[in-house]
C-alpha cells in the first residue's frame, strides 16, 4: 500500500541535518531518554529505508513539536506512521490499552452494515435543518462518555454547547443519524485498513445524504476531514471547518452575543487545532469577548504548547502520565480556576491523571470543553 | 543584395575516421559542387590543422572565393578557427559558414551510411544556402572612458579602488555610511591570523582617502546609472554632513557639547553616541558629522551649541544635498551583505534575554575600542561570563526561520572567537553547539585544532531552545549530543548566536538602477558561476566581495583584485569590440510602438512611443539575442548575420527535397546546440530525420519561420532553447514561451495539429535527453500523415503569415 521510496520523497527524511533539535524539544525524550526520534529517522535511512526501528516507534505521541522546530519541516509524524504501518503488517503486537475496546469500536464503526443508534442524547431544544447541506460532525463524543464515564469527562457537552452555539447564531446544520469515527486513532497506529473503512463508510454517508460542508468541534476530527481524508479518498470535496473558525468572526456582532462569565481561565491548545491546523488566534478570540472572563497563557502556548501526553489508546504509559503532570503543572501555574480545552481527548487525557487523588504533584484544576464553557455564557433568548 | 558575382568554397573534411568512418564524404563532396554558385569543393583528412587551413586560404586566392563553408566538426568547436584562417586570407570572417557533419551526423548514425551521407549532403546544401546570403561584417569598436566606479567601501571595495587606482586609472569610490571600512572595520580580529581588524584595514583606508586618483564620496548613494559598458553615466547623490568634511579636524568639541544622545549603531547599541559624532575613531574621510534626524535644530532658540564651540567653523546647518554626474567606463558592485537577525527565532530568546547576543555584538564587545574597551562582560550585570555558548547555523541552513544555504564565515568566526575568550578569560568554559565545522580554508583546520586544544567543548547538536532562569539570568539550554545520542542541559552565563549573512536590504534598491539581477537565495547574478565568477551577465559591470555570495575576508579581496583585472581589460584596451551579431531597426517600417524595447532583456533599445521618433539600437549594450525582431509586427527589425532571410533560406534548403520526411529543429546556440554536440560526442544514436537551424537564441525565431517550413510540407517542427531562467541572454526565452503559446492558439484555428510544433527546454548538459527527445519526435512524425502535410500547405497557401508581404521565398541570389 506504501511505496517506500514515495514515503520517503513526501516526508523529506532525507533532508534531515541530523542537528538533534527535534530530541531537545519532543516531549517523550524528556521523560524516556531512549526514544530519540533524529535516531528513529537516522537509523530507518540507514539501510535505504530498512534499517532497524525497535520498539520506540510506540511511543511518539504525534504532538508535531519535532516539526516545529526543524529547519527542513521533516514530516516525522508521517514516517513514523509508515514505520507503524510496516510493523504491524510484519506481525508486530499491539499493547492495547483499555482492553482494546476503543479499536473493537472503531473497527465495527468501520462495517458498511454497522447501524447505529447515536443521536439520542440530542436535547429537544437543538433545531435541525434536515434539509441543510451543511453537517455538523459529532465524532465519537457518545461513545467517550460511555467509555470513559469514570472521569466525568461528559464530551457530549462540548457538542451540545457547539449546536447551542450555531443555533443562537441561526447557522443551519444538520446531524447524521450514521456517521462513523474519523478513524484518526487508528491512521496514527498505522491500522491504514482500518482507517479506510471509516473513511470510506463516512464519505458515503456525507455523499448519501448531500453534504457540502462539515462543520466539527473535535479538533482531531476536523484535521482528520480535512487534510488525511483528501490524502487517501478519491471524490472528496467537502468543506470542513472548526466550530472556533464558524463562531470568531461573528462573536460579540448581532448575530452572536456572548454574555458574562466571571472565571480566570488558561487556554490549552491541543495540537490537532494548533500546531497541525494553525489555529490559535480564534478560540482566543471568542475566550476574550466574554465580559468578566480572564484568560491567563501558560508558560508553553500556541505554537510551543505542551502535548497532553494522548496516545492513539494504545501503549499508553508513565511518559504520557508524567507529560500529563507536566501540563497540569503549567495550568496551576497561570492561578487559573478552570483550564478550557477544545479538544475532548485532551480532556480524557488530562482527567485520566487527575484520577490519582493522592499525590500533590498531580493539579486538580477543573477542565472544561470550550464549545460547552462558552454556550454556558448565552444568556436566555427572548422568545420573539 | 549585391551584384557580385557569388563564388563559393566548400570543403569537406574526413576528419580522420570521424566522419570519414560513417559518412561517404567523396560523396558529400560531388554533390556540393553540383550547388549554385559552388566554384569549388574540396575534401581535406583534416581541416583544421596547418596543412587544411592552408588549402582553404589557397582555394581563396586561386578561385577568388567570396563565401566559404567548411563541413567538418561542430561551429562551437572551430568557428573561430577557420573565421581567422579566411580573415588571414583576406576574406571577411562573416562570409565564412559551418556545417557540422559530425556531431550532428556522422557520430550520431553511426551505422546506416547512406542515411547518414544523404543527411550530411543536406546539411551542406542548407549551408551553402545560408552562405549565399552572407553579409561582410564590421565588429563594432565602442570607446571606453577611462574612469571606474566602485560602488560600495568596505574591504573589497577599498582593495579594488586601491588595485585600479595604482594601475593609473581614475576612480570613484561611493559609500553609503559616513565612513568607509564596512563590516571589516567593526570585527575585533580576523580569522585565521588573529590580527587585528581594524589595524590591517586602517592604512588601506587611509591611503584611499588620500590616493590622487580616488575620489572618494561618503555618505552618497547612487540616485541612477544609465548607458551602457564603456559609457556609464552616474548621478550621486552625496548627503548633507552639515560638517564641512574637508575642513574638519576632529577636534571632537561639538560631540562634547551636544545635548542629544541616542544608541551608537557602530557598537551595536551598547553605547551611545551623541546627534554631532564621528562614526569611530579611524574613520575615513575623518570628520564629524551631524545626525539631522535626531538633532534638534537649526534654529538658535534649541541648539547650536556645536556651530558656537568648533573652532574650524565648518558646521553649516543649513547645507543640502549635492547632486553630482559622473561618467565612467566600468561599475565594480561591491555594496557587501547584512547580518540575519535572530528576534524571529523566537526559542533562542535575542531580545527577550538579556545574555542572548548575536555575533557582532560580541565582536564589539570583546574588542579593545568596543563599549566596554575590551572587557568581555554579560550584559544583564556586567559580570564576566564563566560559562559561554555558541550557537551556530542561527538563520542558515534551513528553510523555516532564515536561509537556506551556509553563510560560509561562521564557523571559523566562532572558532576564532572561541580562542579570542580562551586568551582573555582562560578560566571561562566555552561551548561551541554546531552540525558542521566547516573549516576549508588555508590555516582554516589549524585554528580549529588550536581551538580544541585549548579545551573548547565542541556538541554536535543544535538547542531546541534556550531558557532563562528568572533569578540569575542564566541561560538553559537544552541540546541532543548527537554523537552521544543523550539530551544534555547546560546552564550557561551567556550565549551567543552565530547568526548567518544575507544578502543586503540595499540590493533591491541597487537593482532597480542597474541591469543587474538577483539569483534565488538573493544575492548577486554572475555571467558564468565557474567560468566568469566576477563579471555581471550585463557588459562592463562587475561584482566583488560579499554582495556576490557570503565570504571571508580573504576571499573579498581576491574577488575585488579579479575583478579589477576583468575591468583593466576594458579599461586598457580603450575600445571594446562589439560582435557583429546586433539588431539593425529599420527606421522607415518602425512606428515607435515600444513593443521591441519592452522585450529586450538588456534594455537596449530606446523608443519614444509619444515622440514616434522611430526605435534606436544602442549597438553596444545589444548582446544579438533577436527577441526584439521577432516581436517586432512591422518586420522593422532584423539581425546581421541572422537575416530572417538567411534562416528562410536554410529551411528552403531543408525542405526542398521529400519535406515530408524531415523534422525542421531550431537549436540555441547556448544550451539547445550544446547539447546536441554532447550527445554527438557520446556517440548516442538517434534517427536521421532532423535538420538543425542554429539561432543565437530561441528568442530569434519568429513564428512566421516555423509557418514557413509548415508551408513547404514540413511535418514537424522542434523549437528548443535553455531552461527558463537559464537563458543566455537573460529572460529572452521567456519571449519564446509565449510566441509558441500564441502559435499553438493559432495553429489550432487553422486546423493544423497544434503537437506538430514542440517545444523542449534542453539545458547544454543534456545530451542524453536531447537523443531521447531526436527518437521521441521521431515517433511523432511517423503519426503525421500525408493528407494532413498537404491540407496545411493548402491552408497555408492562402493565409498571410505573419510577417509575409514583402519577404517571399528568397531566390538564389546573384
Amino acid at each position: 500500500m506504501f511505496d517506500l521510496q514515495e514515503v520517503i520523497n513526501d516526508t523529506k527524511v532525507r533532508l534531515c541535518l541530523d542537528c538533534g533539535k527535534c530530541t531537545a524539544v519532543c516531549p517523550v525524550t524528556r521523560y524516556d531518554a531512549e526514544f530519540n526520534p533524529r535516531l528513529v529517522v537516522q537509523g530507518a535511512l540507514s539501510q535505504n529505508g530498512y534499517g532497524p526501528v525497535g520498539e520506540t516507534i510506540w511511543s511518539c505521541i504525534s504532538c508535531n513539536m519535532c516539526m516545529e522546530r526543524c529547519n527542513y519541516n521533516v514530516k516525522f509524524t508521517d514516517f513514523i506512521r509508515y514505520l507503524r504501518y510496516k510493523a504491524l503488517v510484519e506481525g508486530a503486537e499491539v499493547q492495547y490499552n483499555h482492553g482494546g475496546t476503543p479499536q473493537a469500536i472503531m473497527h465495527i464503526m468501520g462495517r458498511k452494515d454497522t447501524k447505529q443508534n447515536r443521536l439520542s442524547w440530542l436535547p429537544g431544544d437543538i433545531k435541525i435543518d434536515k434539509h441543510s447541506d451543511t453537517a455538523f460532525f459529532v465524532g465519537c463524543a457518545p461513545y467517550f462518555d460511555v467509555l470513559f464515564s469514570d472521569l466525568g469527562v461528559k464530551t457530549i457537552e462540548g457538542t451540545k454547547g457547539a449546536l447551542a452555539l450555531l443555533n443562537r447564531a441561526q447557522i443551519p446544520f444538520t446531524l447524521l443519524p450514521n456517521e462513523r469515527c474519523c478513524g484518526r486513532d487508528l491512521l496514527v497506529m498505522g491500522d491504514i485498513e482500518g482507517f479506510l473503512a471509516l473513511a470510506r463508510a463516512n464519505l458515503n454517508e456525507f455523499k448519501k445524504r448531500g453534504i457540502k460542508n462539515i462543520i466539527t468541534s473535535c479538533p482531531e476530527g476536523y484535521y482528520t476531514l480535512k487534510v488525511d481524508y483528501p490524502k487517501f479518498l478519491e471524490n472528496w470535496d467537502i468543506n470542513v471547518r472548526h466550530i472556533t473558525e464558524v463562531i470568531a468572526p461573528i462573536v460579540g456582532t448581532d448575530q452572536l452575543v456572548l454574555g458574562r462569565l466571571n472565571q480566570r481561565v488558561t487556554y490549552h491548545d491541543s495540537c490537532t487545532l494548533g500546531r497541525y491546523s494553525k489555529v490559535f488566534d480564534q478560540p482566543r478570540h471568542i475566550l476574550n469577548s466574554i465580559d468578566g472572563l480572564e484568560m491567563v497563557e501558560m508558560k508553553d502556548n500556541r505554537e510551543k504548547a505542551l502535548c497532553c501526553g494522548a496516545s492513539p489508546w494504545a501503549f499508553c504509559g508513565s511518559v504520557n502520565k508524567q507529560i500529563q503532570k507536566e501540563r497540569l503543572a503549567q495550568a496551576a501555574a497561570t492561578g487559573a480556576d478552570i483550564l478550557v480545552t477544545a479538544c475532548p481527548k485532551c480532556q480524557i487525557h488530562l482527567r485520566c491523571a487527575q484520577k490519582d487523588k493522592e499525590s500533590d504533584d498531580i493539579h486538580q484544576i477543573e477542565i472544561r470543553d470550550l464549545s460547552a464553557f462558552v454556550a454556558q455564557s448565552l444568556l436566555p433568548q427572548e422568545v420573539s | 543584395m549585391n551584384s557580385e558575382e557569388l563564388r563559393i568554397g566548400v570543403f569537406v573534411c574526413d576528419c580522420g575516421l570521424n566522419i570519414a568512418g560513417s559518412v561517404d564524404t567523396e560523396k558529400v563532396r560531388e554533390s556540393a559542387e553540383k550547388l549554385d554558385g559552388v566554384v569549388v569543393s574540396v575534401r581535406n583528412k583534416y581541416t583544421c590543422a596547418d596543412p587544411g587551413q592552408e588549402e582553404i586560404k589557397r582555394c581563396i586566392r586561386e578561385y577568388s572565393l567570396n563565401r566559404v563553408v567548411v563541413a567538418s566538426c561542430t561551429p562551437r568547436m572551430h568557428e573561430s578557427t577557420f573565421r581567422n584562417c579566411v580573415a588571414q586570407a583576406g576574406l571577411n570572417p562573416y562570409l565564412f559558414e559551418m556545417a557540422s557533419i559530425r556531431e550532428h551526423c556522422s557520430w550520431v548514425h553511426l551505422h546506416d551510411r547512406e542515411a547518414a551521407t544523404d543527411k550530411a549532403k543536406d546539411i551542406v546544401k542548407i549551408a551553402v544556402s545560408r552562405a549565399r546570403l552572407l553579409q561582410p561584417q564590421e565588429e563594432t569598436k565602442i570607446p571606453i572612458t577611462d574612469k571606474a566606479l566602485v560602488i560600495g567601501g568596505g574591504v573589497a571595495g577599498i582593495q579594488a579602488a586601491l588595485d585600479l587606482a595604482d594601475a593609473g586609472h581614475q576612480v570613484y569610490l561611493v559609500e553609503k555610511a559616513a565612513s568607509v571600512g564596512g563590516i571589516m572595520a567593526q570585527l575585533d580580529k580576523t580569522f585565521p591570523t588573529m590580527d587585528c581588524s581594524i589595524c590591517v584595514l586602517g592604512p588601506k583606508m587611509m591611503d584611499v582617502g588620500r590616493h590622487h586618483q580616488i575620489t572618494l564620496m561618503t555618505y552618497s548613494q547612487i540616485e541612477a546609472i544609465s548607458g551602457y559598458v564603456g559609457n556609464f553615466t552616474v548621478r550621486v547623490r552625496k548627503k548633507a554632513r552639515y560638517v564641512d568634511e574637508t575642513v574638519c579636524n576632529s577636534c571632537g568639541r561639538c560631540a562634547e557639547v551636544c545635548p542629544v544622545v541616542v544608541p551608537d549603531e557602530f557598537q551595536q547599541g551598547f553605547s551611545s553616541r551623541k546627534a554631532a559624532y564621528i562614526p569611530f575613531p579611524q574613520a575615513v574621510p575623518s570628520s564629524y558629522l551631524i545626525d539631522m534626524e535626531h538633532c534638534l535644530g537649526n534654529s538658535p532658540i534649541t541648539c547650536g551649541k556645536c556651530v558656537d564651540v568648533c573652532e574650524k567653523d565648518c558646521i553649516d546647518l543649513n547645507m543640502q544635498d549635492e547632486l553630482v554626474d559622473i561618467d565612467v567606463g566600468v561599475i565594480i558592485v561591491a555594496t557587501g551583505m547584512d547580518v540575519y537577525d535572530p528576534t524571529a527565532l523566537d526559542e533562542y530568546g535575542y531580545t527577550r534575554f538579556e545574555n542572548v547576543i548575536a555575533t557582532m555584538e560580541f565582536e564589539r564587545l570583546i574588542c579593545g575600542g568596543g563599549p566596554t574597551e575590551g572587557k568581555l562582560v554579560r550584559p544583564s550585570d556586567y559580570q564576566v561570563p564563566k560559562r559561554i555558548g555558541f550557537i551556530q547555523c542561527v538563520g542558515s541552513r534551513t528553510e523555516d526561520k532564515g536561509y537556506p544555504y551556509c553563510s560560509n564565515v561562521c564557523c571559523m568566526n566562532t572558532i576564532k572567537d572561541s580562542l579570542l575568550i580562551n586568551e582573555h578569560y582562560p578560566d571561562t568554559e566555552v561551548f561551541v553547539f554546531y552540525m558542521d565545522i566547516r573549516a576549508y580554508g588555508k590555516g582554516f583546520e589549524d585554528l580549529y585544532r588550536r581551538s580544541k586544544e585549548e579545551g573548547v567543548h565542541y556538541i554536535r547538536g543544535l538547542p531546541g531552545e534556550v531558557i532563562e532562569d528568572p533569578d540569575t539570568k542564566n541561560l538553559i539550554i537544552r541540546v541532543e549530543n548527537t554523537t552521544t545520542c543523550l539530551v544534555e542541559e547546560h546552564e550557561l552565563d551567556m550565549v551567543v548566536l552565530s547568526v548567518g549573512l544575507k544578502p543586503s536590504d540595499d540590493l533591491k534598491h541597487l537593482t532597480g538602477i542597474i541591469n543587474i539581477s538577483q539569483t534565488a537565495d538573493g544575492f548577486v547574478m554572475e555571467a558564468h558561476p565557474k567560468l566568469r565568477p566576477v563579471d555581471a551577465p550585463t557588459p562592463g559591470i562587475f561584482f566583488a566581495g560579499s554582495v556576490e555570495a557570503p565570504k571571508d575576508i580573504k576571499d573579498s579581496v581576491t574577488q575585488a583584485g579579479a575583478a579589477v583585472a576583468r575591468a583593466s581589460i576594458l579599461l586598457n584596451s580603450g575600445t571594446v569590440h562589439g560582435d557583429a551579431v546586433k539588431a539593425v531597426i529599420d527606421p522607415e517600417k518602425c512606428p515607435s510602438c515600444g513593443l521591441c524595447a519592452r522585450v529586450c532583456p538588456f534594455g537596449a533599445i530606446e523608443v519614444d512611443v509619444k515622440a514616434k521618433t522611430g526605435a534606436r539600437v544602442i549597438a553596444a549594450a545589444c548582446a544579438g539575442c533577436g527577441a526584439c525582431a521577432a516581436e517586432c509586427r512591422f518586420e522593422a527589425i532584423t539581425i546581421q548575420h541572422f537575416l530572417d532571410d538567411q534562416i528562410l533560406a536554410q529551411i528552403n534548403a531543408a525542405l526542398e527535397e521529400e519535406p515530408e520526411k524531415k523534422i525542421i529543429t531550431f537549436l540555441c546556440n547556448w544550451c539547445s546546440y550544446a547539447a546536441s554536440d554532447m550527445a554527438g560526442i557520446s556517440r548516442m544514436q538517434y534517427p536521421p530525420n532532423n535538420r538543425f537551424i542554429r539561432v543565437m537564441c530561441s528568442g530569434r525565431v519568429d513564428e512566421h519561420f516555423i509557418l514557413h517550413a509548415f508551408k513547404l510540407g514540413a511535418p514537424i517542427v522542434l523549437l528548443s532553447g535553455c531552461h527558463i531562467g537559464d537563458c543566455h541572454y537573460s529572460s529572452a526565452n521567456h519571449w519564446t514561451m509565449k510566441r509558441a503559446d500564441r502559435l499553438w492558439n493559432r495553429m489550432e484555428k487553422l486546423g493544423i495539429r497544434p503537437e506538430r510544433l514542440q517545444l523542449e527546454w534542453i539545458s547544454a548538459a543534456e545530451g542524453p535527453r536531447f537523443a531521447k527527445i531526436m527518437h521521441d519526435i521521431e515517433d511523432l512524425r511517423q503519426k503525421v500523415t500525408q493528407e494532413e502535410i498537404e491540407r496545411t500547405k493548402e491552408v497555408l497557401a492562402v493565409e498571410k503569415l505573419t510577417h509575409l508581404g514583402s519577404i517571399e521565398e528568397p531566390s538564389v541570389a546573384s
